[in-house]
């Protein structure tokens, strides 16, 4: 039935930072946890019973079978009791919803990955989609930048990331406090973008971050020549039904939960109102 | 069953008021019984001795009058976990804090001996004395709306509650507008929803005691009133009794 | 489709005998200068005069506040099973059947709204024709007739109604009284062609909609959005009353005695201030202009890059309802201008 979830177990909870945490859960029904299916930049509406319901980005890769990864922050009511959850409590998730990002489109090329802070909620299902099928992609580039090195979200994986030999993924902070250990680039994410200097011709560019990132890497993806056709972009809107019926989600005379999330760049800005 | 000790804790009181509101929740009869299944009273200032316990959630109806209820709500800030106003006296004054800048004069004229002598200060809001969780506005307050938000309280989250004017509770209805058909000075299109319209839907235009809704274009109305011939004393009249503060 | 025609005097008795088998609602005068669909109680209470309702007749598929499941600890999530009523509404005018078809589009656009569907699939409808008013706008919107959607469609003659049976359910309302139904004849149908055109003469006012969605696109940044939001005093009675405006809220009210949660959904406009607004405290129709602006924008375009055609259906509510007079062909004007 439309709007109404299932219920869902929280597996385990596994904090990041004071504000984000990680959420694994369970579908209580065996049905739906062996059919639920979705594609990187999907998300799902999350209900906290007796709170709400908030959008929510899937982390988790599409191949990762049996769970759903939610990364949160906190931001206000929903988000807040979610936190304050301990690991066994029941929640609800209905979903998936919006279009993701075009895999089908963006295989056979390069891929660039351009995440600023929570950004990467949605792109680590995308990265995790590629290292699945890695032979799928030519050259594939991340860039993630985080305000400073303990705000850097799944660090350790992050790092994995850098270590490989078949991505070339560069982190990026804006400053390092003194006692902090830091072997990443520091300084602006645009800058990284030169540095992991990916071919612009054939390459898909999946951008995701809070506004002002996104001001600065589009100039700079611009700049660099990238069509506006092939640079992705999740936006982010009032949503309360996720089933194109609400309305909150309209920007223009598109319905974001549905013909979108994402975005091409062009599509975007050929919608009024669009920031 | 709750055993006392794990249910979350409820003090009422009461400061300068008619009891309305208080009046309201004891009026919940089996409601109230079955009420104190789920919480303790620990206080009830209009009808029992204080427990000496410190409440979690501490409804507050009334305005602050006296010195002495300026103390007991500052004392009562470090102890409850959630200060809760009801009634539009504790949200914003209410009645008791109208024309308070004539207040010495009327002091005079109604205790033309004792007037001087009164230590009441000028009626404030609950929130002018110390910072509130949570406001559910209403003269009276509507029982609904108030176990609407108990139930996100006891869960420790702040309520939702409409954010909006009375006109869109009043046009759920299917009421027919004072203003649009009669010509009353009705002033739900200023006014914060949740009462359910009950002025309206049999006939009175809503006196605004659920306080202004966050987006009001007052000035709109007002020259809406002035066209229906209102004069400039009988508009501020209007929004004065409860609306404004 | 046939054509039957009904007596006068013979409609009570059909409607009797309709709200027998079927939950049957009509229109009756509520306030003073108003109207509202509401259960039939007897044809001495059916306003066959009426124009428009207050509440259009989305509120029987789309309640303006509708429970959708309740969550309890140990029980999980319940949702009602319970069969809404088969049901018949009579007395829609071509304005709000066209309403109909835009909320239908709506609510089946992706995924189908269960909650819409299962009282809508249950409804039929009995047409009524109708004599314009100052704020019908049918005639400038093209939805002044109408050739799907109902069941049967009562046009008044002088003695008679002229009834179109559409679908198999309107021949089931028929067979009902077959007695009181029988073939039009010839002069019927001439003076059917007569009141087509009396009809036509009395639309007094015409909103010209020419290229309105190239216009209003144009006049994006025009200051008549804000001349306009000043008077608007963002009361939202035009959502509510519109027989298309869909967009709702969805909130939870838990009752503290007994934990029980239930998951609501309720009429919203996007006329309101946090409408737009998400968490970090970003606004995307934060301004009244903005607000003002978009739910024009809404009506005229929005749904027609999708469906094809705007959703204003002309029946004249919004405007006779606000408070504030602000009249949508006032508005169209300006544009133009
Ligand atoms: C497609 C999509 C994907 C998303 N993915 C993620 C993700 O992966 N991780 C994540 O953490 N977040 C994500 N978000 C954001 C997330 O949905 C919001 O943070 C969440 O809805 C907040 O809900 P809440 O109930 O916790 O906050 P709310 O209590 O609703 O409010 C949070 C904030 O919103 C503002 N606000 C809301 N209502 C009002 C009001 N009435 N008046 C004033 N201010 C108000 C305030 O700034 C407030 O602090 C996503 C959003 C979208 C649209
Ligand atoms: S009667 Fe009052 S509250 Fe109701 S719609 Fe009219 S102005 Fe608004
Ligand atoms: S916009 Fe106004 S005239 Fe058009 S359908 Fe809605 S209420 Fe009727
Ligand atoms: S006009 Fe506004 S309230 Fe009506 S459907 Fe469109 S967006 Fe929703
Ligand atoms: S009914 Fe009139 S005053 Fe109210 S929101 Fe609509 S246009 Fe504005
Ligand atoms: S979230 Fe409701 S329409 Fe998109």
């Amino acid at each position: 039935m439309s709007l109404v979830p299932q219920t869902a177990t929280l597996v385990e909870k596994r904090y990041l930072d004071p504000q984000h945490s990680l959420f694994r859960f369970v579908f209580d029904d065996e049905g739906v946890r062996e059919s639920f299916s979705f594609s990187p930049g999907q998300f799902v509406m999350l209900s906290i019973f007796g709170v709400g319901e908030a959008p929510i980005s899937i982390t988790s890769g599409p191949d990762e079978k049996g769970f759903v990864e939610l990364c949160v922050r906190q931001a206000g009511r929903v988000t807040g009791a979610l936190h304050a959850l301990e690991e066994n409590a029941t929640v609800g998730l209905r979903g998936p919803y919006g279009n993701g990002y075009p895999v089908d489109v963006m295989e056979g090329g390069n891929l660039l990955i351009v995440a600023g802070g929570l950004g990467i909620a949605p792109l680590r299902s995308l990265i995790r989609y590629v290292l699945y099928r890695r032979d799928r992609f030519r050259e594939v580039g991340i860039g993630y930048g985080a305000r400073n090195p303990e705000s850097v979200l799944f660090s350790g994986e992050m790092q994995n990331l850098v270590a490989r030999t078949d991505i070339k993924c560069i982190l990026s902070v804006d400053s390092v406090p003194e006692a902090c250990r830091w072997d990443g680039h520091v300084g602006r994410v645009t800058e990284i973008i030169d540095r992991i200097n990916m071919p612009i011709e054939g390459t898909s560019v999946a951008v995701c971050g809070p506004p002002v990132f996104y001001k600065f890497v589009l100039e700079k993806l611009l700049s660099l020549g990238y069509s506006k056709g092939s640079i992705y972009m999740s936006l982010e809107r009032r949503m309360e039904c996720g089933l194109g019926k609400c309305g909150h989600c309209v920007v223009g005379h598109k319905y974001t939960c549905i013909e979108g999330p994402i975005f091409t760049y062009w599509d975007a800005i050929n919608l009024p109102e669009i920031f | 069953m709750n055993t006392s000790n794990d249910r979350p804790k409820l003090g009422l009181y009461s400061l300068t008021s008619c009891s309305g509101d208080i009046l309201e929740i004891t009026n919940l009869e089996e409601d109230l019984l079955r009420l104190l299944d789920v919480v303790e009273v620990v206080d009830l200032n209009v009808a029992m001795p204080s427990t000496g316990k410190s409440p979690d959630i501490a409804l507050v109806e009334g305005a602050v009058t006296q010195p002495d209820e300026a103390r007991f709500l500052r004392r009562l800030r470090k102890k409850a976990k959630y200060i809760v106003s009801i009634g539009t006296c504790a949200c914003t004054g209410g009645v008791v804090a109208r024309g308070t800048k004539k207040r010495k004069e009327w002091l005079r004229e109604v205790y033309p001996e004792t007037g001087e002598g009164f230590t009441s200060t000028f009626p404030r809001p609950v929130g002018d004395v110390v910072p509130v969780d949570f406001s559910v506005p209403g003269c009276p307050i509507e029982r609904g709306y108030l176990m609407h938000c108990l139930g996100y309280l006891l869960k420790g989250v702040t309520p939702e509650v409409p954010n909006y004017p009375l006109c869109m509770e009043c046009k759920m209805k299917g009421n027919e507008c004072l203003l649009r058909y009669r010509g009353l000075p009705c002033l739900g299109p200023v006014t914060r929803a949740g009462c359910g319209a009950r002025q309206p839907s049999v006939g009175r235009p809503c006196d605004g005691c659920f306080g202004p809704y966050e987006d009001a274009n007052k000035e709109a109305l007002v020259e809406i009133f002035r066209r229906m011939g209102l004069g400039e004393d009988e508009i501020r009249m209007r929004f004065d009794l409860f609306w404004e503060r | 489709m046939i054509f039957r025609t009904l007596t006068k005097e013979s409609l009570p008795g059909f409607l009797d005998t309709v709200s027998g088998s079927y939950r049957l609602v009509v229109p009756e005068q509520k306030g003073r200068d108003t109207y509202a669909f509401r259960p039939y109680s007897g044809f001495h209470k059916v306003a066959m005069g009426f124009l428009r309702t207050v509440i259009p007749p989305k509120q029987f598929f789309f309640p303006p506040r509708e429970g959708l499941f309740q969550f309890t600890t140990g029980a999980g999530i319940e949702t009602a099973t319970d069969e809404p009523p088969s049901s018949i509404i009579f007395g829609l005018h071509p304005c709000d059947l066209h309403g109909i078809d835009i909320l239908d589009r709506v609510f089946s656009y992706g995924e189908r709204d269960t909650f819409y569907w299962r009282r809508r699939e249950k409804t039929g409808f009995i047409g009524l024709s109708c004599l314009p008013d100052k704020y019908c706008l049918c005639k400038s919107m093209h939805t002044d007739f109408i050739v799907d959607i109902y069941d049967l469609f009562l046009y008044t003659l002088d003695d008679v109604y002229m009834v179109s049976v559409r679908t198999a359910l309107g021949d089931d309302l028929v067979r009902l009284r077959p007695d009181l139904f029988r073939e039009p004849t010839a002069g019927e149908i001439a003076e059917y062609k007569d009141r087509i055109e009396e009809r036509e003469a009395k639309f007094t006012r015409i909103m010209d909609i020419t290229n309105l969605a190239d216009l209003l696109t144009l006049e994006y940044k025009s200051d008549v959005w804000e001349r306009f939001s000043q008077r608007c005093l963002f009361c939202g009675s035009c959502v509510m009353v519109c027989p298309t405006c869909q967009c709702f809220d969805v909130f939870d009210s838990t009752d503290p005695l007994t934990n029980t949660t239930v998951r609501w959904r309720r009429w919203d406009a996007c006329m309101r201030k946090d409408y737009a607004l998400v968490t970090g405290g970003h606004n995307f129709r934060g301004a009244r202009p903005e607000r003002f602006r978009f739910r024009y924008l809404h009506k005229e375009i929005g749904f027609a890059e999708m469906h094809g055609k705007p959703t204003c259906t002309g029946c004249g509510r919004c405007s006779e309802t606000c408070p504030a007079g602000i009249d949508m062909v006032e508005v169209v004007r300006s544009i133009r201008e």
